[in-house]
């Protein structure tokens, strides 16, 4: 090999040395997980939430469109008729029964286009984790949002819009 | 609003041309000439002809190997549509064959002198469908295991599917039944008029 | 199906009975490649579906005389999950979910070319912004895919510092994807007619923009590191070389066809979704070999980042789907019904050429979706690359054809 050759080939050698040396002294860019979490965008599709009105009766009245249009197949809805002295949902059917299996889901977000109360939706939650099958077939306490506007979108706001910024 | 220009499958001068010269050469292995919705050239051939005709269309400059694939029409006739697509470097076009098999012994001639790339592809489609295609080398299974029984993407061979699992039931229908196929005739909507697609 | 169970036991027993059995001269006969008169012989390796260079689950079955590739064999099938067959079951809104999840490192070219094939069928097309967003977020896409590649191929020969820049760039074009459809790797963002939802209104051009600053500014780094690197040059330059016509014989197309210096791209030669509008060039080599496609893949990308330059100036305003409420929202019981016909596209995936043939029956449920994939067409063709070479540069031919598993094997 020419000396030439070598000192071209040192030349581009030190040149690379000197693009990762400079590394030394740029701040990182790793996010210490758990300590500092991530907020997910406003589009994101995490775990499943149940919405409630603003006065709190269920959204969900049973139609079982989210369960035929997901392409997995990973809910299950029974449905009801509506008690007449304490009405759970404002028409004539709510959901005695809503299990999602969370390991068919894929995330896809069909059940929250297609519902038509708005009552299914995708939130920004993406910690799901469990040790055994059962405890990841999430049941309709699981799903429910505990007061209006725990899931984390404005119970004011109808169809989709209160998650476009 | 102007429309895009369709994706025509490239120079249509080439392809008129190739297509003239094999409807000459080969007037009987030429069933009929169609277009696909895409906007391609289709020939649809007959088993016999197809090796001339696809050695022809090789010398006249579709030197190209693109696909070979099949589709099981069950439901409609008994028959296979195997396709052929082939490509021409200069200028960019694309041809595509069509042929007819049917379904009880299905049998065709191996064109994997003609282009090696059509090895796999072969062997694929036996494995799938169970074409056979004789003169190829070493006609085995590709991808599913060598030693599985019968070929899966035929309609009659089932989608092994089970029921989701969920607390305390099980639900009576198969994910696939859900949503049952259904014909439905489809209404002669606009669809000679209105190409824009919305503009408001 | 069922297997007959052998204990292992018995099949040591028989082993150890044939071993006692056989003379001196037999075993060795039973080798493979024996050559009586001088008395080498060759080794078949098994570089097995398990292993950190090829890509995913590839078995390569190779022969070997000493270091020398003296042939070889790719098995596969290990990541078959039988995607074809599960698309003819579900309405035709259903099995965008499905295919998104073939080629896992560009799913939106996978998703342009099948929302392109039945909006051929049904003879619409959406409307031009629609076309923009699809084409930038395809583009965006291309830049991730090509930067998995970089990174992976770097790392295969031990430049693990390219690997994790790339992969910190790369983080960056999925939270832009995140932004547009709220998930990262697998974004079900186009729908037959248009696009599922319109751009965020804060932050997200300008999140491009400072993307696209970064990247040109990276990507003089990753020259400076590689390009004109003596070790990188001796390992690339001159490995797995192929000409166009063994291209055109085996259907290799893409970055690899580039390479040997034929100037065809698919949204040069026939353009889809509005590619016609935008000024871009297709970057060539001559020499066919791994280099070669190095250079290509790079300039690949710069060349993207000026179409979602030009995207982000240009796009118009307007609806994002087409306005026919049968096609936009289908019924949900019945799905979308789609007339009968065959439907052939190609899109420009950055592995190569992507085709999609979707063929319908007139009812809600296609009667077949196939993907040609180019990764199916490039791992047929490897053992024309690998042959004849040693078996460290088969590690450099894989990289450089760029395989994803998932679109070989469906």
């Amino acid at each position: 090999m020419s000396v030439k050759n070598a000192i071209e080939g040192l030349g581009a050698l030190l040149k690379g040395m000197s693009i990762t040396f400079r590394y030394l002294f740029e701040p990182p860019v790793t996010i210490q997980y758990p300590d500092e979490k991530r907020k997910p965008p406003a589009m994101f599709r995490g775990r499943h939430y149940l919405r409630l009105w603003e006065d709190g009766t269920e959204r969900c009245i049973a139609c079982h469109l989210c369960e035929i249009v997901c392409p997995a197949q990973a809910i299950h809805v029974v449905d009801a008729p509506n008690p007449k002295k304490n009405p759970i949902s404002k028409s004539h059917r709510y959901a005695a029964d809503f299990q999602i299996n969370m390991l068919r889901c894929i995330f896809v977000g069909d059940c929250e286009e297609v519902c038509p109360v708005d009552c299914i939706v995708l939130s920004d939650e993406y910690e799901i984790s469990g040790y055994t099958r059962e405890e990841l077939i999430y049941t309709k306490d699981m799903l429910v949002e505990k007061h209006p506007g725990a899931s984390g979108r404005d119970p004011m706001v109808k169809r989709g819009d209160g998650r476009m910024e | 609003m102007d429309a895009n220009p369709e994706q025509t499958g490239g120079a249509t001068e080439a392809v008129e041309r190739v297509i003239r010269a094999i409807r000459e050469r080969f007037p009987d292995a030429v069933m009929e000439e169609t277009t696909l919705a895409s906007g391609w050239k289709a020939l649809v051939l007959s088993p016999k002809g197809l090796r001339d005709c696809i050695r022809l269309a090789k010398e006249l400059g579709f030197r190209a190997f693109y696909d070979l694939t099949a589709a099981d029409y069950w439901e409609i006739e008994p028959y296979f549509h195997v396709l052929y697509v082939l490509h021409s470097p200069d200028p960019p076009a694309k041809l595509v064959f069509q042929v007819r098999v049917p379904r009880e012994d299905p049998v065709l001639p191996s064109i994997v002198d003609l282009f090696p790339g059509a090895n796999w592809y072969e062997r694929e489609v036996y494995d799938f469908y169970g074409i056979r295609f004789e003169g190829h080398p070493n006609l085995t299974r590709l991808i599913m295991p060598d030693e599985w029984i019968g070929h899966p993407l035929r309609k009659d061979y089932p989608l092994t599917e089970e029921p989701v699992q969920f607390k305390g039931h099980i639900p009576e229908k198969l994910p696939s039944e859900v949503i049952p196929k259904q014909y439905e005739p489809y209404p002669d909507r606009a669809r000679d008029g209105d190409r824009s697609g919305g503009k408001g | 199906m069922s297997r007959e169970r052998v204990t292992r036991a018995g099949e040591q027993k028989r082993l150890e009975e044939r071993i006692r059995h056989t003379s001196r001269e037999e075993l060795d006969l039973q080798r493979v490649g024996v050559d009586q008169e001088t008395g080498r012989e060759t080794m078949l390796l098994n570089m097995g579906p398990q292993h950190p260079s090829t890509h995913g689950v590839l078995r390569l079955v190779i022969e070997l005389d000493g270091e020398m590739i003296v042939s070889c064999k790719p098995v596969i099938g290990y990541l078959h999950t039988g995607i074809e067959k599960e698309c003819e079951y579900r309405t035709y809104h259903q099995v965008v979910p499905l295919i998104d999840r073939q080629d896992y490192l560009s799913p939106l070219n996978e998703e342009m070319g099948y929302v392109l094939a039945v909006e051929k069928l049904l003879g619409i097309e959406p409307p031009k912004r629609a076309q923009y967003i699809r084409v930038m977020c395809a583009e965006l896409s291309r830049i991730a895919s090509h930067l998995v590649w970089l990174g992976t191929s770097a790392l295969e020969l031990n430049v693990s510092s390219v690997f994790m820049y790339c992969f910190q760039d790369r983080e960056r074009v999925l939270d832009l994807f995140e932004m547009v459809s709220g998930a990262r790797m697998f974004p079900r963002y186009f729908r037959i007619g248009g696009v599922m939802r319109d751009l965020p209104r804060r932050g997200f051009v300008e999140s491009v923009r400072t993307f696209l600053k970064d990247l040109r500014r990276n990507l003089q780094k990753y020259h400076g590191l590689l390009t004109n690197n003596p070790i990188w040059k001796m390992r690339n330059v001159g490995i797995a070389r192929i000409t166009a016509e063994q291209c055109y014989a085996y259907g290799v197309t893409g970055p690899i066809l580039r390479a040997t210096g034929v100037a065809y791209d698919v949204r040069k030669a026939f353009p889809y979704s509005s590619y016609q509008d935008f000024e871009f060039e297709i970057p060539t080599q001559t020499a066919g070999d791994a280099y070669a496609r190095y250079l290509v893949r790079m300039a690949e990308m710069e060349q993207s980042a000026r179409i979602v330059e030009q995207v982000l100036e240009r796009l118009p305003d307007g609806p994002i789907v087409v306005e026919d409420p049968k096609i936009r929202k289908p019924h949900p019981h019945r799905g979308l019904f789609v007339p009968p016909g065959k439907s052939y596209v190609t899109v420009e995936s950055p592995r190569g050429e992507k085709g999609y043939f979707v063929a319908s029956d007139g009812s809600n449920k296609p009667l077949r979706v196939r993907m040609r994939s180019p990764s199916f067409a490039h791992v047929q063709a490897l053992p024309l690359l690998i042959e004849e070479a040693y078996l460290a540069d088969c590690v450099v031919a894989i990289a450089s054809i760029d395989p994803v598993l998932g679109d070989v094997d469906r």
